[in-house]
């Protein structure tokens, strides 16, 4: 029971695949008689307001938003830990550049973002994606930033240094690995965070088009129906819940395990 | 009184303690000595027994302390030292007089942080004495400490054990220290006790081979001096930080087959040195002139090896991309034989080996890919006289074989003149 968590997690990436191959009618169909219907065979847990089945709306989700997860912590990742592994180094005036630019980035907050995003380009899952990733670069790099920093001092970098291996081999052979569950754990929680920064964004309309449904854009649904049918917002809630607090467990899980 | 009972502890397959029975009465003094890696540390551990893997029957009555060697991480950075010392509550008079006693009356209100490594080990000695043990397991607790702080610890060590009839089971590399003090030897080779007697006979006649070992010093004989061409040249090198020299107006040349040693107190600039010549930092004013090929050991072994590669990776590390796996694979084996570890290990990690290993792996690390010189830096102050002296005949014997140029710093003057041919003193 006590490790209830990991189920979730699985749950969850299952549900993202099946919301993967789920052909559109399943979620976008509206069952006209049956608008705002209770718990039945037909619509596990029930529809919403236009006659949609909630059920594999929130399987559709749950795609949208594991992706809009999992690509925004890669963007940011990518730049957020090479620009961090890169600085770390050397105590350069580019530290100060950097250091200071990622400081701006993260002042600047990621509804704001979205919005000159969305002004320009309209709302589309790859705004979101942006929009979330950059909010994410600063946490990456503070993170990975100090981490690595006592790892390019420690003495089995200056005797790689020593024999030769250039400062890419050096990333990868020595300084990843010795900080690579600090990423896991942070990766981690990230992708709680973003579950929820999707949740805001989608509540806000900023986060796919009206075609595809995420739990954000679900949570706005319920706002609109709200004095009908309340019930509704039960379900995505739940997941949603459910999920941040696994990850967030499964994080605290594995940066335990290290720190043995 | 103490008994311990067919004591065996097995991690990952492999058996560091196999059959240990013996027993200590009141006022017992033991002593515990066996080569680095034999199982010492093991053997307190599985006492106290904190991961419950060990096997065996162990039997006390009273108290048990444990004094670990690392005083720093044993005592937690956030209290003050006379908080820890009473754990808070405790009796503040008896706590303030053992501070007194260890000569710590400015630091009780300090943190551990804050205070030296002498003063370090005697605050974590008064924190096990004001719980008042009947048995006390001491492990290397003077192996990194001076003169003058171990005196202080060993005296008030056995002032308490006379005090209060308690056991002392002392780990130890020291065998002047543990013949003055001890009256019973426990040597442990390989997991099991080889030797339970009395700490005269012990020292007299020892009664297996690896026992006489113990007890004698390696002699070091000088290396012939056949020097080769000239590696390194450094000529009236100025070097510091932020244009402040910390090294003025120094020269001197390293050849082939030399070894060059380096004395001085720690802080003079030995390291600062190492780094001109590593490249690291430009200096101020002068040239050095360097071979590419150069190698460096550090003082802190554990700490120059990564521990999340395996042996296999790290000793190849020098290699390059020049050689196949298997060639690799043969030529690290091979050198690990030279610094005597065993073959079977390269797939270890770090964390597995004792420190004086640790060393070992570093040298053979530094001597894999045939360098023209190579920097040792403080490399046997971190280790007991024991180690030292293992540690200073593999260098020299590697150092014949390769013909190797070696710059060796240390503040150790006796350890310097036993391998160096010229001495340089800053």
């Amino acid at each position: 029971m006590h490790k209830i968590y990991k189920y979730i997690i699985i749950m969850f990436f299952i549900s993202m695949l099946v919301g993967a191959l789920l052909p559109s009618q399943y979620y976008n169909d509206m069952d006209m008689l049956n608008r705002s219907a209770s718990v039945s065979v037909n619509h596990l847990f029930g529809t919403d307001f236009l006659g949609r089945d909630i059920f594999f709306r929130m399987i559709r989700g749950s795609y949208n938003v594991g992706i809009i997860g999992i690509s925004s912590i890669l963007i940011s990742l990518l730049i957020g830990g090479f620009l961090a592994l890169l600085m770390s180094r050397k105590k350069t005036n580019w530290r100060y550049v950097v250091s200071g630019g990622i400081d701006i980035l993260f002042v600047f907050p990621k509804v704001l973002v979205a919005l000159i995003l969305v002004a320009i380009f309209g709302p589309s899952i790859q705004i979101a994606i942006i929009s979330i990733g950059i909010f994410f670069i600063p946490v990456f790099y503070r993170v990975i930033y100090l981490s690595s920093r006592s790892v390019w001092q420690s003495d089995f970098v200056a005797s790689a240094r020593l024999s030769g291996l250039s400062k890419y081999q050096i990333m990868f052979v020595h300084i990843i690995p010795n900080i690579y569950h600090i990423i896991l754990a942070q990766c981690t929680i990230q992708f709680a965070i973003a579950i929820v920064s999707e949740a805001g964004l989608g509540y806000l309309g900023l986060s796919v088009d009206s075609s595809e449904p995420t739990w954000g854009s679900m949570m706005l649904d319920v706002q609109n129906s709200w004095f009908i049918d309340p019930y509704f917002a039960i379900p995505v809630g739940v997941a949603m819940v459910l999920t941040t607090f696994s990850f967030i467990k499964y994080s605290e899980r594995i940066k335990n395990d290290n720190s043995r | 009184m103490i008994t311990v009972d067919n004591l065996s502890l097995c991690i990952n397959n492999k058996q560091l303690l196999k059959d240990i029975s013996f027993s200590a009465n009141k006022g017992d003094i033991i002593g515990v000595v066996g080569y680095s890696g034999s199982g010492k540390t093991s053997l307190l551990k599985s006492i106290v027994n904190i991961d419950k893997k060990a096997t065996g029957k162990i039997e006390y009555s009273g108290k048990l302390g444990f004094l670990y060697q690392n005083a720093k991480n044993s005592i937690a950075p956030n209290y003050k030292i006379i908080t820890q010392v009473c754990d808070g509550v405790g009796k503040l008079k008896l706590a303030k007089k053992l501070l007194g006693k260890l000569g710590l009356d400015d630091y009780k209100k300090s943190y551990v942080d804050l205070i030296s490594g002498g003063q370090q080990m005697r605050a974590s000695l008064a924190i096990n004495l004001h719980r008042e043990p009947n048995i006390l397991l001491l492990d290397e607790p003077t192996a990194n400490l001076d003169e003058k702080n171990t005196q202080l610890v060993v005296k008030e060590l056995l002032s308490y054990a006379q005090k209060t009839d308690c056991i002392l089971i002392w780990v130890s590399h020291d065998m002047k220290l543990m013949e003055k003090i001890t009256n019973k030897i426990i040597h442990i080779n390989n997991g099991t006790i080889s030797e339970y007697t009395d700490t005269k006979r012990f020292f007299k006649s020892p009664s297996t081979k690896q026992g006489k070992d113990l007890l004698q010093p390696i002699p070091i004989k000088k290396n012939k001096n056949k020097t080769g061409d000239i590696i390194t040249t450094l000529k009236n090198v100025a070097l510091g930080y932020n244009n402040k020299p910390v090294i003025k107006d120094l020269s001197f040349n390293v050849s082939l087959g030399e070894c060059v040693g380096l004395f001085g107190e720690s802080g003079i600039g030995k390291s600062t040195i190492f780094r001109g010549i590593m490249g690291q930092l430009n200096p101020i004013s002068g040239t050095i002139k360097k071979s590419d090929n150069i190698q460096m050991i550090f003082q802190d072994a554990r700490g120059a090896l990564n521990p999340k590669l395996t042996i296999l990776d790290i000793v190849s590390e020098p290699l390059g991309n020049k050689y196949s796996a298997e060639e690799k694979k043969q030529k690290v084996i091979k050198i690990l034989n030279k610094v005597g570890i065993d073959e079977s290990r390269i797939f270890d990690k770090p964390n597995q080996f004792a420190g004086g290993e640790c060393q070992r792996i570093s040298i053979g690390r530094a001597f894999i890919s045939n360098p023209d010189l190579i920097l040792a830096d403080e490399i046997t102050s971190a280790l007991d006289s024991y180690n030292k002296n293992m540690i200073l005949k593999l260098i020299y014997d590697l150092q014949a074989k390769f013909n190797t140029a070696i710059i060796f710093a240390s503040h150790d003057y006796e350890a310097i003149q036993s391998i160096s041919h010229k001495v340089i003193k800053l």
